[in-house]
């Protein structure tokens, strides 16, 4: 047999790092909002219960949550970070294969613990909740794909205590019984509706399968589907996370911007964002997109949505250089008379600095504009973002991010920690 | 020499006319003896003597001189790493939280509003012991017994009075406190 994985997840994990600080908070319906408190992105299990759905425009469900006495909180991803790193420092020591997947999810190689798998877990889980206070689920699998069933029955199953091993046929049939095909890793509406077309009714169908009919009805990653439903390893834990292949910097306005300049400064604050965290992972782009939208939520006001792109003669990380093609784009972009609601900058074709080519005319980044870039990351990462900026970026912009709910940064900052 | 001044060679070892005797010793404590002798003792000398271990990223400065030619400098084989705080009050990183001491039931035990304690979730609380702890959905930092009827919360100061928990109460422990910092 292929060394069990694990799929550890972090309960609720927004409503619970603002549950840690604030208990006032447990047993109550929580919901947290997007960046610019746009909609809803996280939800307590009370506030799931209470009918919200994941992705509520806030505008549009403020009413109900009011009444309905839900407690509501704007993004804090200072200290969902802080928290995120806590709990991955933990289950470090509980497997050197650790992937981490996403902010609140990683998969663990679990070669050596297969005679006690299910007492490693809860440990592992009784670790993580009193040494973070995060409560985690853990399902244990032979590959990946089962590894989230087995996380997700764990979730809806009160009496497995957060810990449901899946290793024998009838244990990985039984939870496959209680599932639909769209709650398996990866299948959307779509393919869903595409393996029934083709006979596939479930997810037993789809175990039971032939992988090759399925891929030419399909898609390679359908077939690869079936194989991990079957318990044959095909998606392979990736200790090293991939190359990057795009870089985003984009956010809502607090309000409707309606002025070139203001529309200039939003977009050069996102190119320097993105450009600074190309410089931390050492990459340089060929191709930069800037995009623009108006609020599609307001079909009274004119709408415009639209984006162009700018090849860079040689692939470069200089927020100067960058920030020019932007304004080029934008150039192309601006309309007058409108109501932005959202810009973002797109940082593309990607390259190891240290392997960019020159042209004939044009040569790569100079090494002293990269020292002042190195100077001016170092400044904003020791004394806080905005330290030293762009005159472009604009000061105190009136379009920043709204975050009316915010709670203390408590695990970063001295003068917002918890008070007893 | 001004009239203040108490700077004296030899301070901190021997009195004038008190009397020595030769002793054999491992060179390690022979050191930390010398250093005590010319009132030289410095943190990290004993640190190295205990072989404590770096816990975080510190710059460790190798050697004072180049190593090729000249002198070397005496300072060289006193080179110590600099004193590093975290390793002082952070034993699990991941576990240790910080917070803010807002009232005065602990002033007995040194804990005054303003002050920074460091908490660590990590520790089960044992009799004696200072902890973050929730009442009703409330923190509070008091003392931990143990006692014949249950646990009791005890403030320390005499204005405050004992919190006995009773058995069905929504009580816990957030953490042990383990340090407190107050900036003068």
């Amino acid at each position: 047999m292929t060394a069990p994985i694990a799929l550890v997840d972090c309960n609720n994990f927004y409503a619970s790092c603002e549950r840690l600080f604030q208990p006032k908070l447990r047993g109550q319906p929580v919901v947290v909002l997007s960046n610019n408190d746009g909609c809803v992105i996280a939800r307590s299990n009370e506030a799931k219960a209470l009918g919200i759905e994941m992705g509520e425009p806030w505008h549009i469900c403020r009413k109900r949550v009011d009444t309905q006495g839900i407690i509501v909180r704007s993004s804090n991803y200072t200290l969902y970070g802080d928290m995120s790193a806590r709990v991955m420092r933990v289950l470090e020591g509980f497997s050197p294969d650790l992937e981490v997947y996403s902010i609140d999810e990683a998969f663990l190689g679990l070669a050596g613990f297969e005679s006690r798998l299910d007492a490693h877990a809860r440990e592992m889980r009784a670790t993580v909740l009193q040494w973070t206070g995060i409560p985690v689920s853990v399902g244990i699998a032979p590959t990946k794909t089962l590894a989230k069933l087995a996380n997700r029955t764990a979730k809806k199953t009160p009496e497995s205590g957060g810990v449901l091993v899946l290793l024998t046929s009838a244990e990985q049939e039984a939870a496959l019984e209680r599932v639909e095909l769209t709650d398996l890793w990866g299948v959307a509406h779509r393919m869903a509706e595409r393996l029934q077309a083709i006979g596939i009714k479930n997810p037993l169908d789809l175990r039971q399968a032939d992988a090759k009919f399925v891929r030419m009805h399909t898609s390679v990653v359908m077939e690869r589907m079936v194989l991990e439903l079957q318990g044959i390893p095909c998606i392979s834990l990736e200790e090293a996370p991939p190359d990057r292949k795009m870089i985003l910097a984009s956010r809502s306005f607090g309000r409707r911007v309606t002025t070139r300049r203001e529309l200039e400064e939003a977009v050069t604050t996102h190119t320097a964002r993105a450009a600074e965290k190309l410089r931390r992972q050492n990459l340089a782009c060929g191709r930069l997109t800037v995009f623009v939208t108006t609020d599609k939520h307001r079909p009274q006001d004119r709408q415009y949505a639209a984006e162009r792109s700018v090849t860079l003669p040689v692939a470069s990380a200089d927020t100067g250089k960058l920030n020019h093609a932007a304004m080029r784009a934008l150039d192309a972009l601006w309309r007058s008379g409108l109501e932005y609601k959202k810009a973002g900058v797109m940082l593309l074709n990607l390259v190891a600095a240290d392997t960019v080519q020159g042209g004939l005319f044009d040569r790569p980044d100079d090494p002293k504009a990269m020292a002042r870039m190195r100077a001016l990351d170092a400044l904003n990462a020791k004394y806080g973002r905005g330290t030293v900026t762009f005159a472009a970026m604009g000061r105190k912009p009136g379009w920043k991010l709204r975050s009316d709910f915010i709670s203390p940064r408590y695990t970063t900052a001295w003068e917002d920690l918890l008070t007893v | 020499m001004g009239r203040y001044s108490v700077s004296r060679k030899g301070m901190g070892g021997r009195q004038p006319g008190e009397a020595t005797k030769v002793v054999r010793l491992p060179l390690r404590v022979a050191t930390i003896a010398r250093r005590i002798a010319e009132g030289s003792l410095r943190p990290g000398d004993l640190n190295a003597f205990f072989n404590v271990e770096a816990r975080s990223n510190v710059t460790v400065p190798l050697m004072a001189s180049p190593a090729a030619c000249g002198f070397p400098s005496p300072a060289d084989d006193y080179l110590d790493r600099p004193l590093d705080f975290n390793e002082l009050l952070i034993s699990n990183p991941s576990a240790t939280f910080a917070v803010r001491i807002s009232g005065d039931s602990m002033n007995g035990a040194g804990l005054f509003p303003g002050d920074i304690a460091i908490v660590d979730r990590s520790l089960s609380p044992f009799n004696g012991c200072v902890v973050l702890a929730l009442i009703d959905g409330e923190f509070t930092i008091k003392r931990y017994r143990v006692k014949a009827g249950g646990i009791v919360l005890q403030a320390e100061n005499k204005a405050f009075k004992d919190i006995v928990i009773p058995e069905d109460s929504a009580f816990e422990v957030w953490g042990v406190v383990k340090h407190a910092i107050r900036m003068f």
